[in-house]
């Protein structure tokens, strides 16, 4: 079965007409659906747990209020991720006003993750920090969200040749990071 | 080495994107050419060490955040529901008059990217000035021009370096002395006469300027062929001259969005299609800035002029707005400060700027690699004074 974001659009679709009749467990639903994925998409870009929430609610925020005019020939997905890329850059360029660039990785790890995943989280949060901000996208699109090529350049408005090459030339930097860094 | 097919084919293989026939031929390639393991094999590390970092949970608070958000939205009273239906109206039409004009913010951008780059010529000229024609040591008397022109110190302080110091001077400082359009560019009357002008001397003695000054996406973009064919455009000198377009510049609704990312992508898309139907038109909607800026007055007055639509047609625009240094430049905290300067806005429509912005030999002292050091490093700054004192 394939549980690509594209292959449910037509789930998700359903979902927005039917919250729009007045179900509210559609809306429910809908927020099932996306919630975690948007808020570990949001995480990654921003290496900030408190900030990737408030870019979280920030999102189901906008995406609820203006559902009634949300245009179904376009895929519900690729709406609510790019909301989640664009309002995640706001808010890093928001805290540059605030804080210094170098605010960092500030992730600390549960005390239920083994030691292994939080030293993998925080090399490569680190590493993810340090791309371009355009460039961390189609990283983590790809490599947390799993989209192929074209779902990415559905999201991110660019076409899929651009998504290649900043796929291709953000994973050789992430790579020469992560060497010099130790990993 | 691996051509650039080649590294795609392998990156295509190692994301599960190849047709069967193309996968077949990446296997191939692997098998038979170590360069080719190598990147697979990189690529395959870098994904499993991706994979090893865990999705994680967001807080049920925030779950319980967006529950409470999306309740109060479904019991909207009437009166909410009919002040919403005045806003989205109000959004419809404000977005259909964007997409009549199309890149309208861009354009916005790209004057500011002139500007910027007008900027750096004028620390050029500050700099060559200075060392060349004897400029007013009162303007520095602060003890430095600023941090981004390395700190020069004050004439007064030059006029004493001894014949000893001078031989510490560099090579780049000697190579761009050395140079005849760049003798022939101090010597010229604009250039003079930019020198005895008021606005330049206030500009300089600006803090703002000089951070904006010291970044390397404002050289990368000053250096670039398009930027360059902008700044030779009448009508982008007849835009920089506008009273509305420096209104706008000062609006904040207007400095808001340019920091929105869902704005720059409707701007993208405005010339295209319907922007109302974009998903990131929807976005935008909850957006008060957006609001703001379309119901602006000088919002308005710039797109009834013909200046306006005339660099919005032309290409070395369309080429700058393209450009990731541009797009730096655009986040950068000085140059927006800078755009709030009045006599920053006096140097702009200068005539004699104007035709120092025009002159070949400018340009090439804005790419050279030279310059940038010397504005740069503090040594090199003084040396490059001490050659120019060596010339006078």
């Amino acid at each position: 079965m394939d549980n690509s974001p594209a292959a449910n659009d037509d789930l998700d679709r359903a979902l927005v007409r039917r919250f729009l009749d007045g179900e509210r467990a559609a809306g429910d639903e809908l927020v099932n659906r996306f919630h975690r994925s948007v808020f570990n998409v949001a995480l990654r870009m921003l290496g900030n747990v408190q900030d990737a929430e408030d870019v979280t609610q920030t999102v189901f925020g906008n995406a609820f209020a203006g559902l009634d005019s949300y245009d179904p020939k376009y895929r519900f997905f690729s709406w609510i991720y790019r909301m989640t890329v664009n309002e995640s850059l706001n808010t890093q360029n928001s805290r540059r006003n605030v804080v210094s660039f170098d605010a960092g990785f500030d992730v600390a790890a549960p005390s239920a993750m083994s030691q292994s995943a939080a030293e993998a989280e925080e090399r490569v949060g680190r590493a993810l920090l340090e791309l371009k901000p355009d460039d961390r996208a189609v990283v983590v699109l790809k490599h947390f969200v799993s989209f192929s090529y074209e779902e990415i350049s559905d999201v991110l408005g660019v076409p899929v040749k651009t998504v290649k090459s900043r796929l291709f030339t953000a994973r050789e930097r992430l790579r020469e990071s992560l060497v010099a860094a130790g990993a | 080495m691996l051509t650039q097919y080649q590294i795609e084919l392998i990156n295509r293989e190692s994301d599960g994107e190849n047709t069967p026939e193309a996968s077949a031929e990446a296997r191939a390639l692997i098998a038979t050419e170590p360069e080719a393991m190598t990147l697979m094999t990189n690529l395959q590390s870098l994904g499993a060490l991706l994979g090893e970092v865990p999705n994680r949970e967001p807080s049920p608070k925030s779950r319980q955040a967006i529950y409470s958000a999306m309740t109060l939205n479904s019991r909207a009273s009437p009166s909410a529901q009919n002040a919403q239906a005045t806003v989205q109206t109000i959004t419809r039409w404000a977005s259909q008059q964007l997409a009549d004009i199309s890149n309208f913010m861009g354009e916005l951008m790209l004057t500011k990217k002139v500007l910027l780059g007008a900027t750096t010529a004028v620390a050029a000229i500050a700099l060559i000035g200075y060392a060349l024609n004897g400029y007013q040591p009162s303007l520095f008397d602060a003890g430095t021009i600023g941090n981004g022109l390395g700190g020069v110190e004050k004439a007064g302080r030059y006029n004493k370096k001894t014949e000893a110091t001078v031989t510490l001077s560099s090579p780049e400082v000697v190579a761009l002395l050395q140079d005849d359009k760049i003798i022939k560019l101090i010597k010229t009357k604009s250039f003079k006469d930019l020198m005895a002008n008021d606005a330049f001397h206030d500009l300089m003695a600006n803090g703002v300027y000089h951070d904006l000054m010291a970044n390397d996406a404002l050289h990368d973009l000053s250096s670039s062929d398009a930027f360059h064919d902008l700044m030779g455009n009448d009508q982008f000198h007849e835009l920089m001259a506008n009273d509305a377009f420096h209104d706008l510049m000062a609006n904040d609704a207007f400095h808001e969005l340019m920091g929105n990312n869902a704005f720059h992508d409707l701007m993208a898309n405005a010339g295209n299609k319907d922007v109302t139907a974009s998903p990131v038109y929807h976005e935008l909607s909850n957006n008060q800035a957006f609001h703001d800026l379309m119901s602006n007055s000088v919002f308005h007055d710039l797109m009834a002029n013909d200046a306006f639509h005339d660099v919005m047609a032309n290409d070395a625009f369309h080429d700058v707005m393209a450009n990731d240094a541009f797009h730096d430049i655009m986040a950068n905290d000085a140059f927006h400060d800078l755009m709030a300067n009045d006599a920053f806005h006096d140097l702009m429509a200068n005539d004699a700027f104007d035709q120092l912005m025009s002159n070949e030999a400018f340009h090439e002292l804005m790419a050279s690699d030279a310059f940038l050091q010397i504005y740069r490093e503090q040594s090199l700054n003084q040396a490059f004074m001490n050659e120019a004192s060596r010339i006078n």
